[in-house]
């Protein structure tokens, strides 16, 4: 069988990064991924935009960042959560859920966490 | 041209988590974007499109029925499926016969169909692309 050459790949990761440590798993992928030469997305949703803030972002999350992981926030989620945008930390940025919808329209493998 | 189609399966019972009202916005921005869908539900998400779901009254809030506004899932499965009829889009909502029977959850909202994890995989085959949003 012919190997299919992965372009992108995304993780949406749900759960609060501090009560729910297994959310590392999912930045480990993307990392190896990235140094593989795939370009990875982690999109934070829900709970899992409470790791956004400035300050309380896991280190794993920071390590992602300074991979080269593209790390996006739910702005619904942050809203929703209370975060303004100032209180984003540093690598994180606001983007819409429906994003999501785009990746997969284009045929990008989407994970769910 | 070929038209794009997404599958979604979920996993989660009605008025239980988060990620069923994240699903919905998905399916939602799907529709927007001109996108047919397809919802394989599984496990307790066969209980999203029951008919027979009723809002309450909240008598801490001293509230009636209709002040308290309770959300409904079968109502958030309705309005999809209405979008995508009014934009000539297709959606087929499919519920596990097997996750039916065994919740006693028979009696869905027109528009959706008992099925099998075979139709989830005939769904997956054709679509464009699929995301499993798995219970937590």
């Amino acid at each position: 069988m012919e190997r299919a050459e992965m372009k992108r790949l995304m993780i949406v990761e749900t759960r609060d990064p501090i009560a729910t440590p297994d959310a590392a798993w999912g930045t480990g992928l993307l990392i190896e991924a990235r140094q593989a030469g795939t370009a990875c997305t982690l999109m934070l949703a829900e709970n899992g935009t409470l790791g956004a803030r400035a300050g309380a972002s896991p280190s794993w999350l920071v390590a992602a960042a300074d991979a080269g992981i593209e790390i996006l926030a739910d702005a619904f989620a942050l809203a929703e959560r209370g975060i303004p945008a100032e209180q984003i930390a540093t690598g994180i940025r606001s983007a819409p859920l429906a994003l999501i919808v785009d990746r997969l329209a284009a045929g990008d493998p989407v994970l769910w966490r | 041209m070929t038209r794009t189609r997404l599958t979604f399966l979920l996993m989660d019972a009605p008025f239980e988590s988060s990620r069923t009202a994240t699903a919905m916005r998905l399916i939602d921005a799907a529709l927007d974007r001109g996108i047919d869908v397809n919802i394989f539900a599984y496990e307790g998400a066969v209980g999203l499109p029951l008919a027979a779901q009723t809002a309450h009254a909240n008598a801490v809030h001293g509230r009636d029925a209709t002040e308290e506004d309770h959300p409904l899932p079968r109502e958030w499965v309705a309005a999809l499926r209405d979008k995508a009829v009014e934009r000539g889009l297709a959606f087929d909502w499919v519920n596990c016969g097997l996750c039916v029977e065994e919740r006693g959850a028979a009696g869905s909202i027109e528009g959706t169909r008992r099925g099998t994890p075979a139709d989830f995989w005939a769904m997956a085959a054709a679509s464009t692309n699929t995301l499993v949003v798995a219970t937590a």
